[in-house]
């Protein structure tokens, strides 16, 4: 009974020795080092981790240096990579040959060389002849070289390399571009930040594989919200400025711009209305040029509103409110068209005889509106903005002679009749 | 089975039941007494184009919208279905019956500039809305044929026609001209000015619509491709046929 139980304690002791013995075996086993991975300096994080954004700057700005950097450990070296001296049997590791070898997968960007190959960094200059682009980048191996062992130093293998080629996740830095177009080729520079009100814009994002998010600052209802590499835009029914924003991945890039409303004009005539002999009246033509001409006001329309008129003399009785026809649209030169006159034939408010002094005018005032804001003559309350101008319209027949003078804009003419 | 049934079909009625402040409007429209159902809405919303075309533009473009905004693929349905009645209005006919002057192209520009919102919103909700291929490629036709129609519209080398603040005969009020035969003149030229704005201004927005839009267009198009490969050559089709 009492030998059963030795080998039975015995045969216990046998099983925790062999369970001893192998756990230092477990834990002599190297774990290894864990992948590569990478880290990305200077350029803009998005809300995916491997996706970064840089901006194309334009000519003559300084150029965006990108630094990636490698991060990643080596491999420990093996006990026969080790070297042994010849005289006690003490070991050591050998000499490195140089620095760690990097070696990246990468588009674009030049290592930091030193004498033994490329180190751990990468470094890229984005500037305005950067391609917009995706642009890749991963680590993909890093070794170390050993020196033999010298000397009394000597090991059972050839020279020691220790790599580890578990390669980082590939990120992708996105150079991109957003350019705007004025969709009005006058003014030339179609690249103005400075737009009138309602102006038509393009902004565009490249390379054009990119979708953005685009929204607009006084778009409280995202009716204008957009995604593609393209959006189209209108400057504010009104002054003021307007934000345009690109959203990539999370991140919001915005560009401002400065919303004009028409100021001021300016006319000249073009023609006059022609009379029969022994007729009098006069009128003309009239180009008239709406402030400022730095923007475009092509999707800007005027409207003469309705006034009465001031009479006197022989005018009296013979001219009755002014009665405007139609709002005009700027035209690409920010021209519109005008006639202003006694009128002709029939209608002429001065073909009646006896001619005598006399004189009427209108005050005229006037609104402007976007294109793009719906109102019709009919309905003038929707026509809120108006500006400084010149619109008094006045017109004098001096005497029996018939001879009428007629003036708009601050420019006048006058005509007599031949007898 | 059947309280399941009832429960889906109660959750079915509110999902769709138009109930913000955005849309009390379309309540208010679609006249008292009603659920306020989206189907409502839109019978109303369809029956303003007999009354007002602005009326009409103006509450399906909101009602469009709050749909869209949804992004919800049921909804873009529902979007697909406004766009189809407003896109088949055509802004060269002036729905309302206006005075004997009718400034033309005000009445259209109302039109068309809904409809330029349409297509470029159908298209943008699209891709919010998660909406199935087979309702992508039925918002590419419909674009596609606004596209047509306003290419169709086009004339080329067109000359802008002039127009005036006031026209021959004077600055003066119609009413004051006695001779019926001479008033009927005025109007005429009056009208005649009125019409040269109004085609100057069309032909000023066609081309601009696709001068603005047609890179949108195209790269949707290309984006609805690229999701489902097999329905390329319906979209060349459709896209050949627009004028692209």
């Amino acid at each position: 009974m009492k030998t059963r139980t030795m080998k039975n304690l015995y045969a216990f002791i046998a099983l925790v020795a062999a369970l001893l013995r192998l756990e230092p075996c477990a834990f002599a086993q190297n774990p290894g080092p864990g992948p590569l991975t990478i880290t990305v300096s200077t350029a803009t994080p998005t809300d995916d981790p491997n996706y970064y954004l840089v901006e194309v700057g334009d000519d003559g700005d300084p150029a965006t240096t990108i630094q990636i950097t490698g991060v990643g450990d080596i491999p420990s070296l093996q006990s026969d990579m080790l070297c042994t001296c010849g005289y006690n049997g003490q070991t050591a590791a050998p000499d490195t040959d140089g620095n760690r070898v990097y070696t990246f997968e990468n588009d674009e960007g030049v290592g930091d060389q030193d004498d033994n190959g490329v180190g751990p960094d990468i470094f890229w200059d984005v500037d305005s002849n950067t391609t917009p682009n995706e642009y890749k980048f991963a680590l993909q191996d890093i070794t170390q070289f050993y020196l033999s062992c010298t000397g009394s130093w000597t090991n059972g293998s050839t020279t020691a390399t220790q790599e580890n080629s578990q390669a980082s996740p590939t990120i992708t830095i996105l150079a991109y571009k957003i350019t705007t177009t004025c969709d009005a080729d006058i003014p030339v520079d179609k690249t103005r930040t400075t737009i009138g009100v309602g102006e038509d814009v393009t902004a565009t994002i490249l390379p054009a594989s990119v979708v953005a998010q685009w929204t607009l600052s006084n778009d409280p209802d995202g009716s204008h919200t957009d995604n593609g590499s393209t959006y189209s835009f209108h400057g504010a029914d009104n002054s003021g400025s307007l934000d345009v924003s690109a959203a990539i991945h999370g991140v919001t890039k915005t560009l401002t711009f400065t919303i004009v409303a028409p100021n001021g004009e300016n006319a000249w005539i073009t023609g006059g209305d022609g009379y029969y002999n022994d007729e009098a009246g006069c009128g003309m033509e009239f180009q008239v040029c709406t402030w400022p001409t730095d923007v475009s006001l092509h999707n800007v329309e005027i409207l003469e509103l309705t006034c009465p008129a001031v009479t006197d003399g022989y005018f009296n009785t013979r001219v009755s409110s002014h009665h405007p026809n139609v709002p005009i649209q700027l035209t690409n030169l920010n021209y519109s068209s005008d006639h202003s006159g006694t009128g002709t034939g029939f209608n002429n408010a001065a073909k009646f005889k006896p001619w005598a002094w006399g004189t009427y005018s209108y005050d005229i005032p006037l609104r402007w509106k976007s294109l793009y804001q719906s109102g019709t003559p009919q309905d003038p309350t929707l026509w809120g903005y108006s500006f400084s101008s010149n619109r008094f319209s006045g017109t004098v027949m001096t005497g029996t002679n018939g001879e009428v003078i007629h003036g708009k804009f601050g420019q006048s003419g006058s005509r007599t009749p031949t007898p | 089975m059947k309280i399941i049934i009832a429960i889906i079909t109660v959750s079915l009625t509110i999902a769709f039941s138009i109930s913000d402040a955005a849309t009390s409007d379309y309540k208010a429209i679609a006249s008292s007494g009603t659920t306020g159902s989206i189907n409502e809405a839109e019978a109303v919303v369809f029956g303003l184009w007999q009354e007002s075309s602005r009326m009409y533009c103006d509450q399906i473009m909101r009602l469009f919208e709050e749909l869209g905004n949804r992004r919800d693929p049921e909804m873009f349905k529902e979007c697909i279905k406004l766009s189809k009645d407003l896109l088949s209005k055509n802004y060269d006919v002036i729905p309302d019956g206006n005075n004997s002057i009718p400034d033309l192209w005000e009445y259209r520009r109302v039109l068309f500039l809904a409809q330029e919102q349409c297509v470029n919103r159908l298209r943008y909700y699209a891709e919010m809305s998660n909406a199935s291929v087979t309702d992508k490629v039925e918002a590419v036709k419909l674009i596609a044929g606004f596209f047509r129609k306003v290419r169709t519209g086009i004339i080329p080398g067109y000359v802008d026609k002039p127009v005036f603040y006031n026209v021959i005969p004077g600055d003066v009020d119609l009413n004051s001209i006695a001779d019926p035969k001479l008033r009927i003149d005025c109007i005429n030229k009056i009208k005649q000015n009125m019409q040269n704005k109004a085609d100057n201004e069309k032909q000023y927005l066609l081309p601009k619509f696709l001068r603005l839009y047609s890179k949108q267009y195209q790269q949707f198009c290309a984006r609805v491709v690229a999701e489902s490969p097999d329905v390329s050559q319906t979209m060349a089709g459709i896209l050949k046929d627009a004028g692209f």
